[in-house]
């Protein structure tokens, strides 16, 4: 199929002329990243889909806004930190006047190494967590990081490698002796 | 970068992550080769990157593809029309844009026609219809009923028909309403004292005069005569329309109120209170008493006369208003740019600014220790009252965040 070899530029594009099979298979391409995009941060499997939908959702009405000067790829991942961001933010509203802690079953449910995996990575600060996350498994460029998360390259580069060499240690030290490091809050837009 | 001495471990994982330039991979990678302490982190780091990819998620679930493919067929369709492809931003610039544009028009408009207004070549509106349809309140006449305007012979008769039978039985009654009217014109004209001029003129010869009349002539503006004329009723008509050419008219109105009761109770009262001192009167000639009850006698027919006379003095007054119509007019003088500049020195002006700013800076300074005085105590409370849980809400806040 020619649309198959077209960039994900000329797809938006043709979409945003009205070609709605333009848009088809920009969704099947990304359909599945995006989705593991956000339950890789949401356990929650349901909610991670739901913010998913939301971000093509906006996709869809923001058509009109998308200009060729970035790449699809990393305007994409910028609707979809807009989303996960109004998550957060309404789950810590949430939080703030509930007692109780909200629960994650599928947490619970989850594999070990996932279980492990996710323990670790939360032990990172927010912008290394964040940054080693979109270059492991969304596979973004460090110039794509930097663009997305507002960062000089150089920085995107420093702090990807203190964060795999924290995770490193922390994946190999015993789960008893793991202590939680101080781990500065970075101000960055991440 | 050599390759006698240790890179930078960022290079070595740029190397990994395919970020480096062909040249730099392949001095990195020579390196790589030979030392030793740089391949043991190059293999650590594979391992990391090894450990993350076993995280496998599962599929998404296939029920949002209908959803989504639905609306994209739906933003699609639209998208095909060309001006849904332009960006909201721009659309709301472009809405924000033509407000000011219709705003900017209207202005001009309004600017236009208060030139126009100024102009001598406008055509005086007609008055006949103004004349013939006067606005009387609610109570005396209502709008769709034909007044005319009184004849000053016949409303003589009338009244003084009304006043003078007061010996008679029954109450006079006007034959015809007795209407108060007042008229407001506002004229714009060449020359304020060749039009003062022939204002009077104009009285002079409808048989009115004039009640009051303030004329100002300040140096650097326009200036204005302000007079209350009182012409005839018969004559308002004529009077008006000879007002009306001295100048072009910007502001008419006409009010009428009508009197007619007013006028029948006080007649009547009037009456009562005559008749009332005519049998004081014959009390005190034909009867003798005490000196104590000749005394009331002859104190009760003052305050009567006292009462008469106030009440003779206010129908007079009434009788007046309608006979007399007042016309309130205001002469302006036509604006001409003046080309000479300001009369007063640079110096001057510069000097009455600089006061001016002062003025304006110990104003608005003073204003806000007011403004701090008064609501400062009231704003402390409010901040104690609110800032504790506040306080307590951002702590918590802060912990949560931390553990996100």
């Amino acid at each position: 199929m020619h649309e198959m070899a077209d960039s994900d530029e000329r797809l938006m594009n043709a979409f945003s002329q009205g070609n709605a099979e333009a848009f088809n298979e920009l969704f099947r391409r990304y359909q599945q990243p995006i989705f593991g995009f956000f339950k890789r941060r949401i356990a929650e499997a349901t909610q991670a889909e739901e913010l998913a939908q939301d971000t093509f959702l906006a996709l869809i009405r923001s058509t009109a806004n998308y200009r060729p000067s970035a790449t699809f790829r990393t305007y994409l991942y910028a609707i979809a930190f807009n989303v996960l961001r109004a998550y957060r933010r309404k789950a810590m509203f949430r939080s703030m006047f509930s007692s109780t802690k909200e629960e994650e079953p599928s947490v619970r449910n989850s594999l070990a190494e996932e279980i492990v995996l996710r323990d670790a990575l939360n032990r990172l600060g927010r912008v290394d967590r964040e940054i080693l996350l979109l270059r492991e498994f969304e596979q973004l460029s460090y110039a794509e990081i930097s663009e997305l998360a507002q960062l000089p390259l150089n920085t995107v580069r420093s702090r990807l490698f203190r964060a795999r060499m924290a995770l490193r240690e922390m994946l190999s030290a015993p789960a008893a002796s793991r202590e939680q490091k101080d781990l500065v809050e970075s101000k960055e837009r991440i | 970068m050599t390759t006698n001495l240790c890179v930078a471990p960022e290079d070595v994982m740029a190397l990994l992550d395919g970020e480096l330039s062909a040249t730099d991979a392949h001095v990195i990678e020579a390196h790589l080769a030979e030392c030793g302490q740089c391949a043991l982190l190059a293999k650590q780091l594979r391992g990391t990157s090894t450990l993350l990819s076993q995280w496998s998620v599962p599929s998404a679930a296939e029920t949002m593809d209908s959803l989504i493919k639905s609306r994209a067929q739906e933003r699609g369709l639209r998208l095909q029309k060309r001006w849904m492809r332009i960006p909201p931003a721009r659309l709301s610039l472009a809405g924000a844009l033509t407000a000011v544009l219709a705003g900017i028009v209207v202005v001009a408009i309004s600017l236009t026609g208060y030139q126009r207004a100024r102009m001598v070549s406008f055509e005086p509106p007609s008055r006949d219809v103004a004349m013939e349809s006067p606005t009387l309140p609610e109570q005396a006449v209502t709008k769709t009923r034909r007044v005319s305007p009184p004849n000053l012979a016949s409303m003589l008769t009338s009244v003084s028909n009304g006043v003078m039978d007061s010996a008679g039985s029954d109450i006079p009654r006007s034959p015809m309403p007795m209407v108060a009217r007042v008229m407001s014109m506002t004229v714009v004209v060449k020359d304020v004292d060749s039009a003062r001029t022939a204002l009077d003129s104009i009285v002079a010869r409808h048989h009115g005069y004039s009640a009051q009349e303030s004329v100002s002539t300040p140096k650097y503006e326009l200036h204005s005569v302000q007079a209350s004329l009182r012409v005839p009723a018969s004559e308002l008509t004529s009077a008006a329309a000879e007002i009306a050419k001295l100048g072009q008219i910007v502001n008419e109105s006409q009010t009428g109120e009508e009197v007619s009761q007013m006028h029948a109770d006080l007649v009547a009262r009037l009456k009562t209170a005559r008749e009332t001192e005519a049998r004081f009167q014959a009390i005190l000639h034909q009867r003798t008493g005490k000196v104590s009850e000749v005394l009331e006698v002859e104190q009760n027919i003052a305050r009567l006369r006292r009462d008469i006379e106030g009440m003779e003095a206010e129908q007079k007054g009434l009788e007046h208003r309608v006979v007399f119509t007042t016309i309130d007019v205001n002469l302006s003088q036509e604006y001409k740019a003046p080309l000479q500049p300001q009369a007063d020195s640079s110096s001057t002006q510069l000097h009455n600014a600089f006061v001016e700013g002062y003025r304006n800076v110990t104003g608005l300074l003073f204003g806000i220790v007011l403004l701090i005085v008064a609501f400062g105590p009231s704003l402390l409370v409010c901040l104690v009252i609110l800032g504790v849980p506040a306080f307590l809400l951002w702590r918590r806040y802060q912990k949560i965040r931390s553990r996100v």
